[in-house]
């Protein structure tokens, strides 16, 4: 095939199209952002004046203060959870038996795919009947039911390029079956690890049908910004939003960063 | 001393029966080969040797001690894998020093050792660097060293030189035999070249479809085959069906197509026979009127140091001769031939 140049009208259409998608997705962000940083008491764009007025607000506000530490927390305990119950089970997946692995997968990543309203109110009514809702024993399962798929796939693709001769490698040299997936098997397949552990921390972050459901006094910061828009649009939910997209970012990128670490330095194979 | 005993060993998967009941000694610092075709069961007897797959009937004694049941971690035992399984995130000191990090080994310790295990592979200098910086030759080297240098009783090689190139495996090949000789290794070595075999062993142990079909010396394994499967798989062979014309004590005269040879070996007249002669045994040359056997060459491959020629003798018989390449003179097709074969060269098979 002759080499074609980037200046072929197609390949001109497809930058357009790809340029104004890109826009259409993050102009929101970018406005909602501008926003958060005006003086006066009322949301507009372009502000007439700018300032930090908001984020102070929101940062002594003891109500958001409180939403933002229980969502760090339910994520910061979900998210190890969903690493060894997502691990186990993606490793359980690559070493197991062939028969009725891919049904079992299925069944593992089904939250992905099921609608999470449907989700929502199924664990709504066990929570009920065992007297548990409202409080970190149902919120927790709950997000794990939607964070562990992300663990599970994660973790999976990193062990498909795996190769078990190593912890065959490990085991002749004296490392029982722990040692050798201790010592080898996770530092190797680390990126997959800390994809899926970052993923899990943002979904239950973010999480906010399910735990609709189930929270009536706890507060998670989803349910604080959407109870706040009902009533009021005040630019401290700008604010609260710009802060919540800058966490998000500085995960991705450092997901970004973590990847090109490992594929430019010492994994080279 | 043996530093390994198989006894009666089988696996069998399923209907297949992947090794069907293995007897074997390996001595101290002995250097064994399994060798035999694709499938016949060379990875699965050192797979259970090395515990990774559980036989499904006999015993394995490794250093003295059943270790029929034990898992491979409890087994004294060295691997050296075919694509070398270094560890991608280690160094190669740490790749080295892991077996005696295992063994609770103090740091400053592994360290020592695990230079000196370097050294011995000649690769001092290059510990600070990983698997992925390295050639092909030289992972292979990180590998003996890292199984060597937990001191195993035995140490386990299958088919280890099969990714390099042939230069790079003829130069192993003679490193490692002189490591094994110097350190005194007991070593079990899995291939199905039989060069390589050849080569490298005090024994050989030819296997076909699970089981041992010989077991002996290169030379005697070579020279002494005890079945066609033996004769054929060890390089070319002229196997000729025989028939006893004549015998007495151990000496007979037999007749194979249009040529009547002299063998050894307790035969009784009337017998059939088959008879193996190495094809680089007969001699090859003009054609004259008082030579023994005639023929006339069908064929010639030309292969660098030495000839093949296929000659057709007087009766219809087809030999294959090998002979070094006299630079002058190769005979072409068609060309009238006379053969040697001088006493001794042709083998009664299974004698
Ligand atoms: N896990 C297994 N399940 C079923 N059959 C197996 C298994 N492992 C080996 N076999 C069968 O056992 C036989 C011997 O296999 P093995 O790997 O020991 O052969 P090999 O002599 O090492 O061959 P190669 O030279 O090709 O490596 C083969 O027929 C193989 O198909
Ligand atoms: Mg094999």
């Amino acid at each position: 095939m002759p080499e074609r140049g980037f200046a072929t009208p197609g390949f001109l259409a497809l930058a357009l199209f790809g340029s104004l998608a890109t826009a259409f997705l993050v102009l929101p962000l970018a406005i909602l952002c501008v926003q958060s940083f005006t003086a006066e008491s009322y949301l507009s764009f372009p502000p007439p004046s700018f300032g930090l007025r908001w984020y102070r607000t929101v940062l002594a506000d003891p109500e958001w203060r409180q939403a933002a530490q229980s969502s760090l927390t339910i994520a910061a305990i979900v998210t190890p959870l969903s690493l060894v119950v997502g691990t186990l089970a993606a490793l359980g997946l690559d070493r197991g038996p062939m028969r009725g692995r891919n049904v079992i997968y299925g069944i593992l990543i089904s939250p992905m795919i099921l609608p999470h309203i449907v989700l929502g109110l199924g664990l709504f009514r066990i929570a009920l009947d065992l007297e548990i809702d409202d409080s970190l024993w149902s919120i927790v399962p709950a997000h794990l039911t939607i964070t562990i798929p992300f663990v599970v796939i994660s973790v999976g693709a990193s062990l498909q390029s795996f190769d078990v001769g190593l912890e065959k490698a490990a085991q002749s040299l004296g490392a029982n079956r722990f040692r050798a997936l201790w010592h080898i098997t996770l530092p190797i397949i680390r990126p997959g690890l800390v994809g899926g552990g970052i993923f899990a921390f943002i979904m239950s972050f973010d999480e906010f049908i399910i735990t609709y459901f189930l929270a009536v006094q706890t507060r998670t910061l989803p349910l604080e910004i959407f109870d706040s828009l009902r009533y009021q649009v005040s630019p401290s939910i700008a604010a609260v939003s710009a802060l919540t997209i800058a966490a998000s970012a500085a995960l991705t990128v450092a997901l970004i960063l973590r990847g090109q670490v490992m594929a430019g330095g010492r994994i080279v194979q | 001393m043996t530093a390994v005993a198989l006894d009666g060993v089988v696996k069998r998967y399923g209907g297949v029966t992947a090794v069907d009941g293995i007897d074997l000694q390996v001595g101290k610092g002995e250097f064994l080969t399994l060798l035999g075709p694709s499938g016949c069961g060379k990875s699965t007897t050192l797979q259970m040797i090395a515990g990774f797959v559980l036989p499904s009937a006999g015993r394995i004694r490794i250093g003295g001690r059943d270790s029929t049941r034990l898992p491979p971690h409890r087994r004294n035992v060295g691997m050296v894998f075919q694509n070398y399984a270094l560890f991608p995130h280690m160094t190669l000191a740490d790749n080295v020093a892991f077996g005696l990090r295992m063994r609770g080994v103090a740091k400053a310790e592994r360290r020592r050792r695990a230079g000196e295990a370097l050294a011995v592979v000649q690769l001092t200098g290059l510990a600070d660097r990983y698997p992925g910086q390295i050639s092909g030759g030289q992972q292979q080297r990180v590998a003996l060293a890292r199984a060597l240098v937990i001191q195993p009783d035995v140490l386990l090689l299958d088919e280890p030189f099969g990714a390099l190139d042939k230069q790079l495996r003829d130069r192993m090949r003679i490193e490692l035999r002189d490591l094994q000789r110097q350190l005194g290794i007991s070593l079990i070595f899995v291939t199905h070249d039989q060069e390589e075999a050849l080569s490298m062993s005090d024994r050989i142990a030819v296997l076909s479809e699970g089981r041992i079909r010989q077991l002996g010396t290169p030379d005697g394994i070579y020279r002494r085959p005890a079945n066609r499967f033996v004769a054929e798989f060890m390089g070319h062979s002229n196997i000729l069906p025989a028939r006893v014309v004549e015998a007495s004590g151990d000496r007979a005269l037999v007749r194979a197509g249009g040529l009547l040879l002299a063998v050894s070996g307790r035969l009784s007249a009337g017998g059939d026979i088959e008879l193996m002669i190495r094809p680089e045994r007969i001699g090859i040359g003009p054609a004259d009127a008082g030579a023994a056997i005639r023929g006339r060459v069908a064929g010639m491959q030309y292969l660098g140091a030495s000839l093949h020629y296929r000659v057709v003798v007087e009766g219809g018989t087809e030999l294959s001769v090998v002979t070094p390449d006299p630079g002058e003179g190769r005979r072409v097709p068609g060309d009238p031939v006379a053969l040697a074969i001088p006493d001794g060269a042709p083998f009664v098979i299974g004698s």
